[in-house]
C-alpha cells in the first residue's frame, strides 16, 4: 500500500490562513535567523512551520469546544495514514464525525487494503509455500507464478468481476507442493503487486485464460503489465459487495415474466417484464443471464433486458416463416447458451438449440438492444437438443440420446461477417456418440492462448449409483492464412469420477440390490432410489419397504440421479437428489484428464434444484422450494477435507417504494417451483413459478 | 562504517534556536538528516549544527529521546509497511508510554516524525491516534478532538444508512 510520498504533506498546509492564534499557546519563535549555511541551500529549510499551521485554526471550533481541533488540520496523507489502521467497523465509524473525514474515509486506498487483507491474503494464503514472511522485490524476469497471479488474466473491461483468481487451482486444491522458496516470494510479490499497482484488479470470465496446462508452460500464461487497462476502481463498493456475499445479505426484487391465470389483481407496474400472456401454458422460458443482462427465450420471442433499469432492451421473433408448410409450432427452444467473449464492445452471442434439433445463434447489440439472427441451422433428425455450448467459432451441442457434435463456423472468413453479422453454415468437426453417457451434461468451452478446449462432462450410470465423466477436446485453430486449414482435435482420454452411492443407507440395503432377476437391468436406478431425507437422521431409523424398491416401481434417471451438473474448469458440481451437492476438481494437461474424488457439500435441508458454479469456485445452489439458497466457497477445498462452508442467503425485503407501481419480492409468495438461472458477482438471478402459473424472476441483489 | 563515525555527535537546532548534542546513529534514524550528512560528508555536518527549522525543543527532544532507544533497531524496508501497519494495538510497551503525551505534543511528534522522515515513529504517532479513535462513536470522535461536526442532523442520518452494511445482523 503505498501512499503518496507523504513528505508533501507540509505543503497542503495554508501557512497565508490568518485567523487568529488560540491564545492559551506559546508564542512562536518567530525571530529565527535564516540559516546562512549549505545546509540551507539544500531545501533543508521550508518556508513556514507546522507548529505555525498547527496553531492557525478557525477561532469558531474553540467556542464550541474545550480546546483547539488539532487532528483536522492534519494534511490528507497522514490522516489516510492514520485511518490505515482501523477496522471495517471503525473507519465507517469514522465517516459520520464531519465532511472531512467522510471524504477520507471513503479513500479508495483505503478500501483496497481492507479488501486485501480480507479477501485476497486469506486465500493467497492458502497456496503451499506462500508464507507469512515479506521477501524483498524480486525481479520480474521469472515469469513463475507470480506474474500470473498479478497479471496472468486478460482484462475484459467490465469492473463487475473484481475478483483476484487463483490459477493454480490444482495446487490450492490438491495441497501439492514443492515450489521453491523464490517462486514463494514471488507469489508474494505478485499479490502485493495486484494490490499496490492501483489499477483495475485482475479479472476473469469463463471464456478467460485458464490455468489449464499451466503446470507445462508458465509462459504461456504471462500477461505483460501494458496489457492492463488503468482505470479506477470504487473499492469500497467492491468491499461492500464482497461483504454482503460472505454474508448472504442481499436484496430480492421479483420482476414477472408472465402473469399467471389466478395472478388477476396483479396492478399494472413498470417493472413487469411481460404483456403477452403465454400462449403456451407448461412450457418454461430459458434464462439466461451475463453481466446485468438478461436474456430470454420462449417459444415465441427471444428478448434481452436490463436487470439494473428492469427495462426490455430488445426482442426478436422465433416464430419462423415456414418457407415450406412446414409447422411453426414445433420449434419451441431447449436450451441456451451466451458467448460474453465480446461483451467488451457490447455485443452477446446467444444460441439456442430448439426442440427439432435445430440450432441458431443470434447477437444482440447491448447499446440499441438490436437483437439479430446470425444463423439458423436446419433441423435434425437426431431429436431435441438438451446442451449447448458456445465460444465462438465453436458450438457443440448435445442431443437427449448424448450425440455430441462440435461445430466450427470457420474464423478465418470471420472479415466479412462482422459487417453483416450474418454467419456462414457451420462446419461439422466432430460427433461423438455414446450408448453410456445420459444426461445431466454440461460443456464448457475455455480458451488458452494456444489453444481452445471444449470439455464434456456427463453422467454415466454404473451398479451402484452414479458417476460422473469428463473429456477434453483439444482444438488447435487453423493456420490462419490458409483458409482450406480447418481446426485440429486432439481427444484426451476420459476422466472418471468413484461412482456416487446417493445415499447412507442401511447395511441390508446393499445385499437386497443384488438379487437375482431384480433390477439387473436398470440396478442403480433401483439401487438408489429412495425419498430425499435430510442427512442428520440416521439411517437405522428407517423402516425399509422391500414393496417400495420392486422392479416395477421403477423410475427414470433424471428423477433419481443426478438432477444437475455444472462444469466450469475446473470445478464440477453435481446437484443430487438428496439435497446435497457434490463437486470435483478437474486437473488438464494437453494429453491428461484426471479427476479428484467427490466431496460432498451439505446443507440444504430440502431439494436442491440447481447448482451452478464459477470458474473461481463459487457455487450457488438453489433450494427448488422456497427460500433457501447457499453460496459455497470452493476454492482451496483439499479433497480429504470435507469443511466446505456455506453461507446461506437471507434476502431482504425492499421497502416498498409505491405498491401501486412496482411489485417487490414477497417470501409469503411461496413459489411453485424455482430454478437458479445464473449469478454474477453483483446478483443472483432465480427463475421462479408462482401458484397461479405465472413465472417471475427474482433478482438478489448483493449491492 | 566504523564504530567511532556512529558515535561522532552532531548538533541539531531547533526552531528556537537550542542545541542538542546526539549520537550519529541516533541522529540517522531520521532519514533526512541521514540523506543530508551522506550527501555534505560528515565534515561539513561537524563543522555547524543541523537546522530542524520545523522542530521545537520540546518535541525535538522528544524525537530525539525516541532514536536513542531505538537506535539499534533494524531498518525498516518499505515492504514491511504494510503488514506492520494493519495491528492497530501493536504498540511497544516502551512507545506507548513514550506517547502518553498531550494531544499537542502528540500530533507535533507526528509532524516532526514526518518532515524528518522516520517512519516507524510516524507509525507509532498514527497508531496512537488511531487507538484514540477506536470503539468512539462519531460524537465521542469529535470531544476528542475538537471536531465541529460540519454535517445538519439529516445529513448524518443519511451516512447511516449508508453504513448499515457492515452491521452484524
Amino acid at each position: 500500500m503505498a501512499f503518496p510520498s507523504y513528505k508533501r504533506s507540509l505543503d497542503s498546509f495554508n501557512p497565508e490562513a490568518s485567523s487568529p492564534r488560540p491564545p492559551h499557546r506559546r508564542k512562536l519563535n518567530n525571530s529565527r535567523s535564516t540559516p546562512t549555511s549549505t545546509i540551507a541551500n539544500l531545501g533543508l529549510v521550508p518556508d513556514f512551520n507546522p507548529t505555525q499551521a498547527l496553531q492557525q485554526k478557525p477561532h469558531s471550533c474553540l467556542k464550541h469546544h474545550a480546546g483547539p481541533d488539532l487532528i483536522s488540520p492534519l494534511s490528507d496523507e497522514l490522516l489516510l495514514r492514520i485511518l490505515s489502521s482501523l477496522s471495517l467497523n471503525q473507519l465507517l465509524g469514522v465517516s459520520p464525525v464531519s465532511r472531512r473525514f467522510y471524504t477520507l474515509a471513503c479513500d479508495s486506498q483505503l478500501w483496497k487494503n481492507l479488501y486485501y487483507h480480507r479477501f485476497v491474503l486469506p486465500r493467497a494464503r492458502l497456496i503451499p509455500g506462500f508464507g507469512p514472511h515479506l521477501g524483498g522485490y524480486h525481479s520480474k524476469n521469472t515469469f513463475g507464478r507470480a506474474c500470473r497471479w498479478g497479471t496472468g488474466h486478460r482484462a475484459c473491461g467490465n469492473d463487475l468481476d473484481t475478483d483476484l483468481k487463483v490459477n493454480n487451482v490444482g495446487d490450492l486444491n490438491t495441497g501439492s507442493s514443492g515450489q521453491d522458496e523464490d517462486a514463494e516470494d514471488e507469489e508474494e510479490e505478485g499479490v502485493r503487486d495486484w494490490l499496490e499497482g492501483g489499477i483495475t484488479p485482475p479479472e476473469d470470465h469463463d471464456d478467460d485464460v485458464q490455468s489449464d496446462g499451466v503446470q507445462e508452460d508458465p509462459l504461456l500464461y504471462y500477461a505483460p503489465d501494458e496489457d492492463r487497462p488503468n482505470r479506477t476502481m470504487d473499492w469500497k463498493r467492491q468491499y461492500r459487495i464482497r461483504h454482503n456475499w460472505a454474508k448472504g445479505k442481499c436484496k430480492a426484487v421479483e420482476l414477472r415474466l408472465s402473469r399467471g391465470q389466478e395472478t388477476v389483481n396483479t396492478p399494472r407496474h413498470e417493472e413487469r417484464f411481460n404483456e403477452h400472456q403465454r400462449s403456451r401454458k407448461g412450457q418454461r422460458s430459458f434464462i439466461k443471464v451475463v453481466q446485468g443482462i438478461a436474456v430470454s427465450a420462449d417459444s415465441q420471442y427471444l428478448r434481452a433486458w436490463d436487470l439494473r433499469s428492469r427495462k426490455l432492451l430488445g426482442h426478436v421473433g422465433l416464430v419462423e416463416v415456414p418457407e415450406v408448410d412446414g409447422d411453426a409450432h414445433s420449434t419451441a427452444p431447449s436450451c441456451m447458451v451466451i458467448d460474453e467473449a465480446k461483451l467488451v464492445d457490447g455485443l452477446l452471442d446467444i444460441a439456442l438449440g430448439f426442440t427439432d434439433g435445430s440450432f441458431g445463434v443470434w447477437r444482440l447489440s447491448v447499446k440499441d438492444g438490436r437483437l439479430k439472427r446470425r444463423y439458423r441451422h436446419e433441423k435434425s433428425s437426431n431429436g431435441e437438443l438438451i446442451e449447448m455450448a458456445y465460444s465462438h467459432p465453436y458450438l457443440i451441442t448435445a442431443t437427449g440420446a448424448v450425440l455430441v457434435s462440435l461445430y466450427t463456423f470457420g474464423g478465418s472468413t470471420a472479415g466479412p461477417c462482422d459487417k453483416t453479422m450474418v454467419l456462414p453454415p457451420p462446419y461439422l468437426l466432430t460427433s461423438l456418440d455414446s450408448h453410456t453417457c445420459q444426461a445431466p451434461l454440461s460443456f464448457s468451452i475455455r480458451k488458452t492462448n494456444s489453444s481452445v478446449i471444449a470439455s464434456i462432462a456427463y453422467t454415466v450410470t454404473t451398479h451402484i449409483g452414479w458417476s460422473f465423466g469428463v473429456q477434453d477436446l483439444h482444438i488447435s485453430p487453423p493456420i490462419q492464412d490458409d483458409p482450406a486449414s480447418m481446426p485440429e482435435i486432439t481427444t484426451t482420454p476420459i476422466a472418471h469420477t468413484l461412482p456416487l452411492l446417493l445415499f447412507r443407507r442401511p447395511v441390508n440395503w446393499i445385499e437386497y440390490i443384488p438379487r437375482p432377476g431384480d433390477g439387473s437391468r436398470e440396478p442403480a436406478e433401483s439401487s438408489v432410489y429412495e425419498p430425499p431425507f435430510t442427512p442428520p437422521m440416521t439411517p437405522r431409523s428407517r423402516v425399509m419397504d422391500p414393496g417400495r424398491l420392486s422392479p416395477h416401481f421403477s423410475f427414470s434417471p433424471r428423477e433419481c440421479g443426478p438432477k444437475a451438473l455444472c462444469y466450469n474448469h475446473p470445478y464440477l458440481v453435481a446437484t443430487l437428489p438428496d439435497n446435497t451437492l457434490s463437486h470435483f476438481l478437474c486437473r488438464s494437461g494437453p494429453s491428461s484428464l484426471t479427476v479428484t474424488s467427490g466431496h460432498r457439500l451439505w446443507g440444504h435441508t430440502s431439494g436442491i434444484s440447481q447448482g451452478q458454479v464459477n470458474c473461481r469456485g463459487k457455487a450457488v445452489s438453489v433450494g427448488s422450494r422456497g427460500e433457501e439458497m447457499r453460496v459455497w466457497a470452493l476454492e482451496g477445498a483439499t479433497s480429504r477435507a470435507s469443511n466446505v462452508m456455506s453461507v446461506e442467503i437471507r434476502p431482504e425485503r425492499v421497502p416498498g417504494r409505491d405498491n401501486e407501481t412496482s411489485r417487490y419480492y414477497d417470501p409469503i409468495d411461496v413459489a411453485e417451483e424455482r430454478d437458479l438461472v445464473g449469478f454474477d458477482d453483483e446478483m443472483i438471478v432465480v427463475w421462479k413459478q408462482n401458484r397461479g402459473g405465472g413465472e417471475s424472476l427474482v433478482i438478489y441483489d448483493f449491492t | 562504517m566504523a564504530d567511532s563515525s556512529s558515535t561522532t555527535k552532531i548538533v541539531l537546532e531547533s526552531n528556537e534556536g537550542a542545541r542538542i548534542d546526539v549520537e550519529r546513529i541516533v541522529a540517522e534514524r531520521s532519514v533526512l538528516i541521514k540523506n543530508l550528512i551522506d550527501d555534505l560528508g560528515e565534515e561539513a555536518v561537524l563543522a555547524e549544527p543541523i537546522p530542524i527549522p520545523n522542530v521545537n525543543t520540546a518535541v525535538l527532544r522528544k524525537v530525539i529521546d525516541w532514536c536513542k532507544y531505538h537506535k539499534n533497531d533494524a531498518a525498516q524496508s518499505a515492504d514491511d509497511d504494510n503488514d506492520n501497519r494493519k495491528k492497530t494495538t501493536d504498540i511497544d510497551e516502551w512507545d506507548q508510554k513514550f506517547m502518553q503525551v498531550d494531544q499537542e505534543m502528540l500530533f507535533e511528534i507526528i509532524l516532526a516524525a514526518n518532515y524528518l522522515d522516520i517512519k516507524q515513529l510516524l507509525d507509532v504517532g498514527c497508531k496512537t491516534v488511531a487507538n484514540m479513535i477506536k470503539g468512539k462513536s462519531p460524537e465521542e470522535i469529535r470531544k476528542t478532538f475538537n471536531i465541529t461536526n460540519d454535517f445538519t442532523p439529516e445529513e448524518e442520518e443519511q451516512i447511516r444508512r449508508e453504513n448499515e452494511w457492515a452491521e452484524d445482523r
